[in-house]
């Protein structure tokens, strides 16, 4: 029996005396790319810090990989990749150092081949002993997603994972976790803005507006707007948002 | 008028970007955290309390009769503020988010406005001081005037300074060593890395200048002398003990900050608090431990044998002090 990745139940959360997400719905399913859209300030970062487990929910629960966040947090741990944002990187390691920490804080015996390999292909190798606060934002991206992809996750999930990386490392990326994903040995959760891929890769859309998911696009619903017309699925989100707001 | 920005903030200030963003920077806070307001209106009670004392007055009236060593220490303190300042002028011209605003850049002012402050701070706590009745308003007058101008010499060599001309990269990174990489790190990768962090951090923390200022401070609180009599070795060894103080507990904060740092990065992992601790904690204990060692066996030459007692036992009460509270925030910091 396989086990589902990801599942969130009526899930609130904010900060202070501010709610920002309410109600949040959400399965991600083994072998599924779910990209997560919506405005700027809409939660969608603030759903990824509470499935990464930085920010306690206030309501609902969190599963990964049939594992609750909250009841069993290491359990669900050792199953999600979290690439966190470039400027969270320790500025005073090397990406050598970062990369060596992150292995051992997940309790691996040693680093994926496969996360080297794809140092390698993003051309990251050369840098790993340069100290992170002196990288480029790019270049800090690689390293967040390298260690994010460390020990075979059920779940990866990205924030914005594509800013700042070259057009070229950007495609090694894509082609990456499309593998990973078409392979069935994992799930990716990733907010974007970037249409590109929500068209191209994503398997699932779902769409983020206060706070709420407003809209949902099945992999059925992604292929016939992709057939539709050449703008079909930016046409269909502007659409779902005008139509909620 | 149409298209003009509403705004409280008076038009000479809106024309100089960098200090209207200090300005609001300190209001933002203020209201962010208006408990700060509270704080400080105690802080400033019981420093109201503390220069009406008599005995403020009568360091004040000391701090006159060595006023050679105050000019000095100003002066030199002055300098290096200066130069601290140019560097962040300089970098703030090349980084900052104002730097492309088609604006005068205004470094003179930048560099001076810290130092203003400073001044005009010492001349109310003299004026008051001088008012109440604790030190005489004449020795508070040449007092002020020796210190405004010590602060400008200062500032004057602080100019001279290059320092920040060159200086590439990033602010304190060359405090950080990069280690040569362990061979095994792809097959075998450990936590002992982050033990550099706490390092790197503690070094940052214990840069010379802060070292250099503390012992300053310290050699200027007792009035020393220049004949290398009793008054000057307790200077001397105050400063001393100031130091090593600083260096103990800068180890213990930076390993404090680390850990805090360091679980936000690794909070998404199921990395336990054990580990997390000894990783972040155990070459900040091993060089506090050393360093206590070394003190203790230097003092031997010359201290008796129930200080030397006392103070291991202190030591043994501090190493173990900082490793508890390094536990707790290694705890508290991977939840």
């Amino acid at each position: 029996m396989t086990t589902v990745p990801l599942v969130v139940k009526a899930l609130r959360a904010g900060y202070a005396r501010h709610t920002v997400l309410e109600e949040i719905n959400l399965t991600v399913n083994q072998g599924e790319w779910c990209a997560l859209l919506g405005p700027n300030a809409s939660g969608k970062t603030t759903l990824l810090h509470c499935v990464s487990g930085m920010l306690a929910p206030t309501a609902g629960a969190i599963e990964i990989c049939s594992r609750s966040l909250q009841a069993d947090p290491r359990g669900a741990k050792e199953k999600l990749g979290f690439a966190c944002a470039p400027d969270r990187l320790p500025g005073l390691l090397t990406g050598r150092q970062c990369l060596e920490i992150y292995a051992a804080a997940k309790g691996l015996s040693s680093i994926d081949a496969d996360v080297l390999r794809l140092a390698e292909e993003f051309r990251y190798t050369p840098m790993l002993d340069v100290f992170v606060d002196t990288c480029s934002l790019g270049t800090r991206q690689k390293l967040a997603v390298l260690c994010g992809l460390l020990g075979e996750p059920g779940l990866i999930v990205l924030d914005e994972a594509f800013n700042g990386l070259d057009p070229a490392s950007a495609l090694v990326l894509k082609r990456h976790l499309r593998t990973r994903v078409s392979d069935g040995r994992c799930a990716v959760l990733l907010a974007t803005h970037d249409m590109d891929i929500v068209e191209h890769y994503a398997d699932r859309a779902a769409l983020i507006l206060n706070g709420r998911i407003a809209h949902e696009w099945s992999k059925e619903n992604l292929s016939a707007l992709r057939a539709a017309s050449w703008e079909g699925f930016e046409a269909a989100m502007a659409e779902a948002a005008a139509t909620t707001l | 008028m149409p298209g003009q920005m509403p705004s409280r903030m008076p038009g000479w200030m809106l024309r100089r970007p960098y200090l209207a963003v200090a300005w609001l920077r300190w209001l933002n806070l203020l209201r962010r955290r208006p408990s700060l307001i509270a704080v400080g209106a105690v802080a400033a009670v019981l420093l109201i309390w503390e220069i009406t004392r008599e005995q403020f007055g009568s360091w004040l009236e000391d701090a006159w009769s060595y006023w050679g060593a105050v000019a000095v220490g100003a002066a030199f303190h002055s300098m290096l503020a200066t130069g601290r300042a140019r560097a962040r002028v300089l970098a703030e011209d090349s980084y900052s988010w104002l730097a492309p605003l088609p604006i005068a850049p205004s470094r003179l002012s930048r560099m001076v406005s810290g130092l203003c402050l400073q001044l005009v701070a010492l001349a109310a706590v003299l004026l008051v001081s001088a008012a109440s009745g604790a030190v005489r308003a004449a020795t508070a007058e040449k007092l002020f005037l020796v210190l405004a101008v010590s602060y400008l010499c200062g500032f004057a060599l602080g100019r001279l300074s290059k320092r920040g001309e060159a200086q590439g990269g990033v602010p304190d990174s060359n405090y950080a060593a990069a280690k040569r990489p362990r061979s095994r790190w792809a097959s075998d990768p450990q936590l002992t890395p982050l033990s550099f962090w706490s390092e790197a951090r503690a070094r940052v923390l214990l840069k010379p200048k802060v070292s250099a200022r503390v012992t300053l401070l310290f050699l200027l609180s007792v009035p020393a002398g220049m004949d290398g009599g009793a008054l000057a070795r307790q200077a001397f060894g105050t400063a001393a003990a100031a130091l090593v103080v600083l260096s103990l507990g800068g180890y213990t904060v930076a390993a404090l900050m680390t850990a805090f740092a360091a679980g936000k990065w690794l909070t998404p992992t199921p990395l336990r608090a054990g580990p997390f601790a000894r990783a972040i904690g155990s070459r900040v204990t091993l060089i506090q431990t050393v360093t206590c060692a070394a003190v203790l066996l230097l003092l031997t030459a010359i201290a008796p044998p129930h200080l030397i007692g006392r103070l291991t036992v202190e030591a043994f009460a501090f190493l173990l002090l900082s490793s508890v509270l390094i536990a707790l925030a290694a705890r508290s910091a991977v939840r």
